[in-house]
């Protein structure tokens, strides 16, 4: 937002006039809008000011804000459920009950602005623009899935959205490099790379936090905080759980992860602060219901009292769906019409993700090399098989 | 399945986005077209999971479920998991009970009916008893067939397999199709016909303890002495060209010429005067008495005529000097070797009496050799490799003692010429040993 802009919001009267009369939780007497104070104020590291603690939606965001969660919460639930009917091998990493971050923060970016993610991926792919069967399909290796169902979990992109990588906290560097094409092609946009707070305490993240910040890049680095690395709980992994302080030189600043209107408005004050002042850090504090993967029950180090609390208290669909009621913005009819839809649709997915053809053995050779030259052979698996590779 | 994909068929994602105008009419009057109930199927709970066990169920039939319920505790092929459920309904109906054992994976266990659904309405799929995790074909897109699913044999071969079946040239014929299951791996029964399966016997492990393993042989590191003549004797053998010639040289005139000077308590080998000989004939040929700079690829005719005589030690052979031998007397001659000799036996060598030297003179004949060739001992040019005395006899068939004498010579520095006009003047003066007793011969 430009400042003059936002200075002149700030001091006219119709701000100060709502600033009088609105009420300090939730607006019920609109039906067009719903307006309230966050719960969790901001906490700020090198920060003077952070954004603000209002937050608000129309009836139309909040109906869009609620579809969206509720079709990456129906596509993990269908991604488990597939995984173990062994419809789906390999890596599967589900990202239910983060739902809110993504949602919240692609609602603020510009759609050319970039996004790189580790391989909980699934949710960010969805929200950049890959179909529910692009994802799906992906995932049980079908021809209709994002990356011609040879990549899988861990391999999906789409423009803008650099995947889907495999290799803990290697995406973060990468993402401070796609800051700075933006940078140095003098574009308007923003790169958002995240991680977890397990890749969070990998060296390279330093190294990228360090870079970022010399040149200034216009990079939002977000630690999504799930409580829990790789079977460990954050305070047994990071000698400081402060995530959003641990940039250092970088400023940060601690989000409640489950809250879409509050990461929302996060993300809208980290993109104008990185296009102008360099790197900023967003700790967005969530929680994931599964296992770190499928081969984690997830409950061995915490126990199942823990996880069902935060559903019921904390997650991100229903706290949202309970404000927009409670405020008369939406009625539960149409939450649930949207329920319905929404599995519907996730159903007919399913049964194409499961039906669907798989890729001739052939299209194994194909996209390996950028524009190989006509006729150009690619090895198999062993020392007698080469194929014209595309 | 077919119960259940008529009821997603019959309202398909299309149907139900086309109707967002009339929702109101499709939410209230018929609620749960779509929704069949959610069908609880054994799941696989590890990668190596095939079939599971229900070892109890914590809900009960008519119990509400929501999400991150635990609806059963379900018995793995590694431990006791916990199966939870992700959608919010009720548990309608409970196909398999309690201890139920053995269960594939994806067989029905049971239903939840959704919200608002009566659960005691809920019927079961007709083709709930069998496994349904086959995938349906869909009816309007045509089929592709699946890589997996080809019927050629070598179509189904795994890398690994296919490459043995590469280097043993096996007809795939030969394989035991009994033995797929779903792929060929590497483990699979390949019978390969051209090589017989070991016999037992020979498998069979002996019985009582382990003998304990003697080498039958025994390890010798090389000395630094050695490794170092390894080293020059490589360096000359394949950056000098070696060339060779022979030459049978009369001594009977210094054999009787050396029992005078014995009788006269001069003890003087044949050696001594072979040293004295080659001194003379190197001044007279001294394109031999010559070293090679490998670096600058020149070489230079030295002044002085120094002769180095290889010495047998326990470590090697070393050649000291015996420094203007031409100059000297085969007496001289003789004093200077048998100290040199001695203290190379005994270590004591300083460098500047064996480096250096323009030739070289390597005698085996006290050891009985009667002829053989050396390496040249860089930076020197040649070398010459001396046996022993032998009786022959002579075309008057008169005796006579020959000693024969292989000259190996450098031929970038030498030509054969004088090489040749070398061994000729040596055996000049082997011949006329009266020539080697003066101190200097007048020539």
């Amino acid at each position: 937002m430009n400042k003059s802009l936002k200075n002149l919001i700030l001091n006219s009267d119709k701000f100060g006039q709502l600033l009088a009369i609105r009420p300090l939780s939730v607006s019920a007497k609109q039906n067009t809008t719903i307006s309230y104070t966050i719960d969790k104020s901001y906490d700020l590291h090198r920060l003077e000011q952070g954004p603000s603690l209002e937050v608000s939606c129309n009836k139309e965001e909040a109906l869009d804000f609620y579809r969206k969660m509720q079709y990456i919460r129906r596509l993990e639930t269908t991604s488990g459920n597939l995984y173990k009917d062994k419809q789906i091998r390999g890596f599967c990493h589900l990202y239910s009950g983060q739902e809110a971050v993504c949602v919240g923060m692609k609602a603020a970016l510009d759609q050319n602005d970039s996004v790189i993610t580790a391989y909980r991926a699934h949710g960010w792919t969805y929200i950049m623009g890959v179909s529910l069967l692009g994802v799906l399909a992906e995932l049980t290796g079908r021809r209709t899935g994002c990356a011609k169902g040879k990549g899988g979990s861990m391999h999906m992109y789409t423009k803008n959205f650099y995947g889907g990588n495999g290799i803990v906290g290697a995406q973060i560097p990468l993402g401070a490099g796609i800051a700075l094409k933006h940078k140095y092609m003098n574009e308007p946009n923003v790169c958002v790379a995240l991680y977890g707070d397990g890749a969070a305490n990998q060296g390279q993240v330093f190294e990228a936090y360090n870079m970022a910040k010399l040149w200034n890049l216009p990079v939002i680095f977000v630690c999504e905080n799930n409580g829990y690395a790789m079977g460990t709980s954050v305070n047994r992994g990071s000698a400081s759980a402060d995530f959003y302080t641990r940039g250092d030189f970088v400023p940060g600043m601690r989000v409640d992860g489950m809250d879409v209107l509050g990461v929302r408005e996060a993300t809208r004050f980290a993109r104008d602060f990185a296009l102008t002042n360099g790197p900023i850090l967003l700790e967005m504090v969530t929680y994931r219901y599964s296992g770190h993967s499928m081969s984690d029950p997830g409950t061995s180090y915490r126990n199942r009292e823990e996880v069902q609390e935060v559903r019921q208290k904390r997650d991100p669909i229903t706290t949202f769906s309970k404000r927009i009621t409670e405020a008369g913005l939406v009625t539960p009819e149409e939450l649930k019409e949207i329920d319905n839809g929404v599995r519907a649709e996730m159903q007919e997915v399913e049964r194409r993700a499961l039906t669907d053809p798989e890729l001739d053995v052939q299209e194994l050779y194909n996209d390996v090399y950028y524009q190989p030259e006509p006729g150009f052979k690619v090895r198999g698996c062993d020392n007698f098989t080469y194929e014209v590779s595309k | 399945m077919s119960f259940r994909l008529l009821n997603r068929i019959g309202l398909s994602s299309k149907h139900f986005l086309f109707s967002k105008n009339s929702t109101s009419f499709f939410h209230k009057s018929c609620p749960n077209l779509y929704a069949a109930p959610i069908q609880l199927k054994m799941p696989s709970l590890s990668p190596t999971m095939t079939e599971g066990s229900i070892v109890k169920w914590l809900k009960k039939e008519g119990d509400q479920v929501a999400p991150g319920d635990v609806l059963m505790e379900i018995q793995t092929d590694k431990a006791i998991v916990a199966f939870e459920i992700e959608e919010e309904g009720t548990l309608a109906k409970i196909l398999l009970p309690d201890d139920s054992k053995n269960i594939q994976v994806g067989t029905l266990v049971g239903l939840v009916s959704l919200p608002g659904d009566d659960w005691k309405t809920v019927s079961v799929p007709q083709e709930s008893a069998s496994s349904s995790t086959t995938p349906q074909v869909s009816a309007e897109t045509p089929q592709q067939p699946l890589a997996h699913g080809s019927s050629e044999i070598s179509q189904r071969i795994g890398p690994a397999a296919r490459n043995l079946v590469h280097l043993y040239g096996v007809d795939t014929t030969y394989i035991d199709k009994n033995g797929l299951k779903p792929n060929l791996a590497e483990s699979a029964p390949v019978e390969i016909p051209t090589e017989p399966k070991p016999k037992e016997a020979q498998v069979k492990k002996p019985s009582g303890s382990h003998p304990e393993y003697q080498p039958d042989y025994q390890d010798i590191e090389l000395s630094n002495m050695r490794k170092v003549i390894a080293k020059r004797l490589v360096f000359s053998k394949s950056t000098i060209p070696h060339s060779y010639i022979t030459a049978n040289c009369l001594v009977d005139k210094i054999i009787n010429i050396r029992k005078e000077m014995i009788k006269n308590k001069q003890k003087v080998s044949i050696n001594d005067f072979i040293t004295k000989a080659v001194a003379l004939a190197l001044r007279l040929v001294p394109e031999l008495n010559s070293n090679m700079n490998e670096k600058t690829g020149e070489y230079s005719q030295l002044n002085t005529v120094d002769v180095s005589i290889a010495v047998a030690t326990d470590n090697g052979l070393i050649t000291p000097i015996v420094k203007d031998a031409d100059k000297i007397d085969v007496l001289d001659i003789s004093e200077n070797v048998k100290i040199l000799a001695e203290k190379a036996r005994e270590g004591r060598l300083m460098p500047h009496e064996f480096q250096g030297g323009s030739f070289t003179i390597s005698n085996l004949g006290m050891f009985g050799i009667n002829e053989f060739s050396a390496v040249i001992n860089p930076p020197q040019i040649g070398i010459l490799a001396v046996g022993k005395s032998q009786l022959k006899f002579n075309t008057n068939m008169e005796k006579q003692t020959e000693i024969s004498m292989t000259l190996s010579y450098d031929e970038r520095c030498c030509s054969l010429d004088r090489a040749q006009t070398f061994m000729n003047t040596l055996h000049f003066f082997l011949s006329n040993p009266d020539l080697l007793v003066q101190q200097k011969p007048d020539l």
